[in-house]
């Protein structure tokens, strides 16, 4: 990146990082999702950086850029702990202390046997994490012991073979 | 940062307590944008109840150094961990595809075909003279995506046990083709009384790993009752030279695709791109 480029993320990071993050953990409720996202939404704009220095607003787009990531975040993580709740047979979603005992007794049960067929344990610890737990990639990247980046491949990559392994709950039969 | 006063219009804020200016905020991201500077002072006013001001520049400092260290690399240029819709003026572009480099088929497929035919051989339909069996459209909304039947009602003389099942076999819904250096590493198989559904899965070597299933419907009525969820952006649909069609759509920023191909529905789906997609439906049917 070229210095001017540099200056200019830099000073927009210490201007709006604050408010940014405080908008976020009132959204998300988590202080780890929100930082995470913040810091992606910087990140975005680095790779816009050339159309920011243009921008009358920048500013306005960081905020946009950020309202986008939070509610589609909050839209998509809905729709993958329903499918996941409904993959696992469970009756109701669980809270992020009860996930482990849950998941424990349903180890048993030929969902979870067919899950674990098409799943890694790992893999399904880290799905559950993301999922029933709320964590951010950071917080998944530190558990695992992967980049961040390394981690958000990894999710997709788990949330696909779900789909794949799960078509039954992948479509809604319309009856 | 330093202390700002407060405009005039914004005082009332400050009679507010803190839940209802989250409320506040939580309104601004899920409902409606509301006034910029209203949302801006509703924050400050958050942050100077809940944080110190003295932690602010020592925080902004750290974070700046975390940005670098952990999300401002190399392997995460030009991704983004988290999606956003389009922005402010972003026309409709399309998303980079990746490329790779496709060479010759492998053999293994045959003999998974070979193998997939004999679970499904009860599952196979007649193709009865005079009967448009393949009347089938496509209708999507901003929601969801699905097939509808349109031919003639298919009767349960399809699958009467005394006559000898014949016509298309499962293998000719398999692909004839595949990426080089790819094998088949997994079948997985289920029956429900409307279909039958095989999930194949291909890895090779420092390859990433794509799946293919097939879900065969006995019954064409069934196939409307398969509906796919997707988001707002508009399916592209694609003719393909074995006489099937190709829809490719977006479900939640993740780009997806389906295939018909007779009585059949197939998806590839993993980190493939969309012209190495269409080449596998391409060579779906090329056995028959």
């Amino acid at each position: 990146m070229e210095p001017e480029q540099d200056r200019f993320l830099e000073a927009l990071f210490g201007g709006y990082y604050y408010d940014l993050l405080s908008y976020a953990r009132v959204c998300l409720g988590s202080s780890d999702l929100a930082e995470d996202m913040v810091q992606d939404t910087f990140h975005e704009a680095t790779n816009q950086v050339d159309r920011l220095l243009e921008h009358p607003y920048p500013s306005r787009w960081l905020m946009k850029t950020l309202k986008f990531k939070i509610c589609n975040y909050t839209r998509i993580q809905k729709r993958h702990r329903k499918y996941l709740v409904e993959c696992l047979d469970l009756t109701v979603f669980p809270s992020e202390e009860s996930v482990e005992q849950l998941v424990l007794m349903k180890e048993e049960q030929p969902l979870f046997q067919r899950l674990r067929k098409v799943l890694e344990e790992e893999e399904i610890s880290f799905l559950v994490d993301a999922t029933f737990k709320n964590y951010s990639h950071s917080q998944l990247a530190e558990k695992y012991g992967l980049t961040v980046w390394a981690s958000a491949k990894r999710l997709s990559r788990i949330r696909g073979k779900l789909l794949v392994g799960f078509p039954e709950h992948r479509q809604r039969k319309n009856r | 940062m330093e202390e700002r006063s407060i405009p005039s219009k914004f005082r009332e804020l400050e009679q507010l307590d803190t839940e209802t200016l989250k409320e506040l905020i939580r309104t601004d991201c899920f409902t409606e944008d509301l006034d910029e500077e209203c949302v801006r002072y509703a924050l400050r006013i958050i942050s100077s109840r809940e944080r110190p001001q003295s932690d602010r520049t020592q925080g902004v400092d750290d974070a700046w150094r975390r940005f670098q260290e952990k999300y401002c690399t190399p392997e995460g240029e030009g991704q983004s961990l988290y999606d956003s819709t389009p922005q402010l003026e972003q026309s409709e572009e399309a998303l980079p595809r990746k490329r790779y480099y496709l060479r010759r088929l492998p053999r293994k497929v045959a003999v998974v075909a070979a193998v997939i035919c004999t679970l499904f051989a009860t599952m196979l339909a007649a193709q009865a003279a005079g009967i448009d069996l393949w009347g089938v459209i496509v209708q999507w909304s901003e929601e969801t995506f699905r097939f509808t039947y349109q031919g003639d009602n298919p009767s349960s003389s399809w699958m009467e046990g005394s006559q000898e099942l014949e016509g298309m076999e499962l293998k000719d819904y398999l692909p004839a083709w595949i990426p080089d250096g790819y094998m088949a590493e997994n079948v997985q198989t289920y029956e429900t009384q409307e279909q039958s559904t095989a999930i194949v899965t291909f890895s090779g070597e420092n390859l990433s790993t794509f799946y293919l299933r097939a879900d065969v419907y006995g019954d064409m009525e069934q196939m409307q009752y398969a509906t796919f969820e997707k988001d707002d952006t508009p399916v592209q649909e694609q003719q393909l030279s074995n006489g099937g069609v190709a829809y490719f759509y977006t479900n939640g920023g993740d780009e997806q695709s389906v295939f018909r191909y007779q009585n059949v529905i197939c998806f590839v789906s993993g980190d493939i791109s969309e012209e190495t997609a269409v080449k596998i439906y391409e060579s779906i049917g090329e056995g028959e």
